[in-house]
């Protein structure tokens, strides 16, 4: 209990640590967000009240404090692109981009996991390499060009599904996952060939150790041996490459989202950097990063949970 | 791996990675002289021909030949690839080394600094680069370049923190050799087996970032061919001309493949050995 | 009929040279509640021996000739299964290395318990709690309720290695193979397990085959001893008369190896 307690303090420090470079990033780029919005041409009158009007005119530290503040009750400021809140911007679209990391994280753990210890426990030697091969190959293949060859072949040879006609959940439910189907392992399929590549090799390992000998000296038989002793051990360096994965995943829906023009906050972040509208990119990159440091939080916590050795760290 | 008569394991991966890695250099250095067709010139007759002996990519919107795109794009990635893992990996060793072998609060910090670093995908922090310095080859390679600093200091310290202590480094100090020598003559080869797959994993990545950056369009800014940016454009015609978007991918995959493979090689070889 | 009967066992690994046999024509015969000594340096086929009495030896890695019986089933017939119902259950193992002989990830108590949740099918969860506990006791362990919710990581070489060997008579079997497994010890915790060890034998009948590189150990728990070299026998005999006599030279400079603190702290 304690050293949750301890870790999720050391979580809130990382996160306000990020926020702070995330804001500060945003400080130091040249040019002037009034111009931005009202062109070279404004009043010097007119682009000062827009300074006061945005906050710009005050403090760095203090426009820090305020921004995060604000940013925890979800008033994440204002889109000098398109004038409105930051928040009413993403409301619609960061469903989105969650749903699909979820569901395409769901299916690299569904997928990766019992195959690599399918291919970690398996004395067929043909079976071994065909798994080693499919895997080298599969984790050459950028979710980026999978994408337009499932665009091309589901979506224009077999007309399967139209590219580009996002239905959104509201629609219907089960149309929106059929959707989100082919993106979802456009973004998986690298990751399960990764995770199923390192279980593989942590099973493999795991059972040249001394206790899986002792364990057969007790009459388990090789299956029990690896139900009972095996797994867990070679799960603790998956779960947190998995971890990873998901990080990776989110990131990875920023392009995905572009192949399969599905409307969430990746095509958001690519507007806005074009337009340098940085309060949308800046909330997007906390949120981003919010994500990938609970992930990882979660991800040790289930360590500690697995890896007895490890809770007498700290 | 098959065991052969002698007990030598033989090494399919080295074969096949050592193959593949010959021809797309053999393609890329190739393409950086000559390329069959020219890669900008716009025909308008040829516009969007199937794969054929003339064109093996076939032809993409303005008439242009894509294996030739392919190359000159190849290079491109590549180029930028190699720069991003140079730069990653000097700066690494540099920072790695000094670190692990000296320790103390500058490693500490630092290390601090490079978990926070690794903890975000690149191509996340790159955008956030390039959308505050701008794009531009030369943007892409120093922003990609600075995140892949951390990853190769990480690996680099762990190592030398582990041979720093033993007796063979002890005895070169005792001789009086200079540590600059200990550093880099006694201690840098003993990394190599952790450091090539790094820079193999680091090269992977450098390629799959410039590609994800230029089809967001915020890399490579046409009319240079770019093995993103000419997905990215191949997108738009997957009806009409679906052998630009395959040929470019499929370059993609190669790159990747080979070097992939060939790292692979040289480590089972390794262990082997 | 004997416990144990090893016939002309011989044993040769596929990666070895074709003349090179890692045990070469090995026999002995143990009774119930003998102890036997197997000594040799390292390399002599010793551990090999050990491990295909206890069919761990993996088929895929060595060809092996020559009969094994326990109890009048020959080892070398049985089918996995019908091995995995032999081990843990009529035949223990306690291997060298107490620190890695455990799963770090799973408690003592469970590990120790292991051979009753794959023998003891008819006991209940208390049964087996109490079982363990008794085994750990008579292993010599102190405080047994308090390590049974240990990890292998909190505890010490000595404390892992008596609840290895609780772990190998938590069954009651008539055989139990240890090898090497005072060898990672410092000289007092030796002692102490010897000691359990001859108590164990006395008390439970258990027959104990001690293979070990430590003549001076041998000598202070064995009855009888069998000197190996190279995959062969050279002597064997009662401990008593190999040591005051030895036959062979291999095993008197065994004897001349042995630090001579050690030779007069015997006696």
């Amino acid at each position: 209990m304690k050293l949750v307690l301890k870790k999720t303090a050391s979580l809130i420090i990382t996160l306000f640590i990020v926020s702070l470079l995330a804001f500060l990033a945003f400080q130091i780029i040249p040019g002037d967000p009034t111009t931005k919005i009202l062109g070279t041409h404004a009043s010097a009158e007119k682009a000062a009240r827009l300074r006061e009007q945005l906050g710009l005119d005050r403090p760095v530290l203090v426009r820090y404090w305020e921004w995060l503040v604000s940013f925890l009750r979800g008033d994440f400021g204002t889109s000098y692109n398109y004038l409105r809140p930051v928040g009413s911007l993403l409301a619609d679209k960061l469903p989105v981009t969650v749903l699909l990391t979820v569901f395409s994280f769901a299916l690299t753990a569904a997928v990766s996991i019992p195959l690599g210890i399918a291919s970690g426990s398996t004395r067929s030697r043909l079976l071994d390499h065909l798994a080693v091969i499919l895997d080298q190959i599969v984790m050459a293949v950028p979710p980026l060009f999978f994408g337009i060859i499932a665009c091309y072949v589901f979506g224009i040879v077999l007309r399967w599904f139209m590219p580009g006609n996002y239905i959104s959940i509201s629609e219907s439910v089960t149309g929106c996952m059929a959707y989100l189907f082919l993106p979802a392992l456009s973004l998986a399929l690298p990751r399960i060939a990764m995770t199923v590549r390192m279980l593989r090799g942590s099973i493999r390992e795991e059972l040249t150790k001394n206790y899986v000998l002792t364990a057969q000296s007790r009459g388990l038989s090789r299956g029990k041996i690896l139900l009972r002793h095996v797994f867990r051990n070679a799960m603790i360096p998956v779960v947190t490459f998995l971890a990873v994965s998901a990080a990776e995943i989110m990131t990875g829906t920023i392009i995905i989202e572009q192949v399969f023009t599905i409307p969430g906050i990746g095509r958001l972040l690519v507007s806005s950097i074009g337009n340098r509208d940085f309060p949308v990119v800046q909330a997007i990159v906390v949120l981003l990063a919010a994500w990938i440091m609970i992930v990882n939080f979660a991800a040790d916590m289930l360590n500690h949970w697995m890896d007895p050795r490890l809770r007498d760290e700290v | 791996m098959k065991q052969s008569k002698y007990g030598k394991k033989r090494n399919g991966y080295l074969l096949t990675g050592g193959i593949l890695s010959c021809l797309v250099t053999a393609l890329i250095v190739c393409g950086f002289f000559r390329t069959p067709y020219s890669t900008t010139a716009m025909n308008a007759k040829e516009k969007m021909q199937p794969p054929s002996w003339q064109h093996l990519f076939g032809t993409d919107n303005f008439g242009r030949d894509v294996f030739s795109r392919v190359m000159e794009g190849a290079g491109t990635s590549f180029l930028i690839a190699v720069m991003v893992v140079v730069i990653g990996c000097t700066a690494g060793v540099l920072i790695g080394s000094l670190c692990g072998y000296f320790g103390g609060m500058a490693d500490l910090i630092l290390m601090r600094i490079c978990d926070t670093i690794t903890a975000f995908p690149a191509i996340l922090l790159a955008l956030v680069i390039i959308s505050i310095a701008g794009s531009g080859v030369t943007n892409i390679i120093l922003a990609l370049g600075i995140l892949f600093i951390p990853s190769f200091a990480r690996v680099v310290r762990t190592q030398y923190a582990g041979i720093r202590d033993l007796n063979y480094i002890k005895a070169a100090r005792l001789e009086g050799i200079g540590t600059p020598r200990i550093l880099y003559a006694h201690i840098l080869p003993n990394t190599l087996p952790i450091l090539v797959p790094a820079m193999t994993i680091g090269f992977n990545n450098a390629v799959l970032a410039e590609a994800s950056m230029s089809f967001l369009g915020i890399g490579i800014q046409p009319p240079k061919a770019s093995l993103g940016s000419m997905l990215k454009d191949s997108q738009n015609y997957l009806t009409s001309a679906p052998w630009y978007a395959l040929g470019t991918g499929f370059m993609i995959v190669l790159l990747i493949l080979a070097f992939s493979l060939l790292s692979e090689g040289i480590q089972q070889s390794a262990k082997d050995a | 009929m004997s416990l144990l009967e090893v016939k002309n066992l011989k044993v040769h690994f596929h990666d070895a040279a074709p003349d090179r046999f890692a045990v070469d024509g090995v026999s002995f015969t143990m009774e119930e509640g003998d102890i036997l000594g197997l000594v040799g340096e390292s390399g002599t086929g010793k551990t090999v021996t050990s491990m295909c009495i206890g069919g761990l030896l993996p088929r895929e890695k060595a060809d092996t000739e020559g009969s094994i019986t326990l109890g009048g089933t020959e080892i070398f017939d049985c089918t996995q299964k019908e091995l995995n119902r032999i081990l843990g259950n009529e035949m223990a193992i306690v291997f060298q290395e107490p620190m890695t002989s455990f799963n770090p990830v799973y408690r003592i108590g469970r590990q120790v318990g292991e051979s009753l949740y794959v023998h003891g099918k008819g006991l209940s969860k208390d049964q087996k709690k109490e079982l363990v506990l008794k085994a750990m006791q008579d292993a010599g362990l102190p405080n047994a309720e308090e390590v049974y919710r240990k990890y292998p990581h909190e505890l010490s070489g000595g404390m892992l290695q008596r609840a290895m060997i609780a772990a190998a008579i938590v069954t009651k079997p008539k055989l139990l193979l240890a090898d090497e497994i005072t060898t990672a010890l410092d000289v007092s915790m030796q002692a102490r397990i010897l000691d359990r060890l001859k108590r164990l034998n006395r008390k439970d009948k258990v027959a104990i085959l001690f293979i070990s590189h430590d003549l001076h150990v041998v000598n202070r728990l064995c009855r009888h001893v069998i000197v190996m070299q190279r995959g062969k026998i050279v002597e064997k005999g009662l401990t008593k008369e190999v040591f005051e006599n030895p036959q062979h030279t291999y095993t008197k400079q065994l004897i001349a190896a042995i630090p001579s603190r050690n030779r007069r702290s015997r006696d």
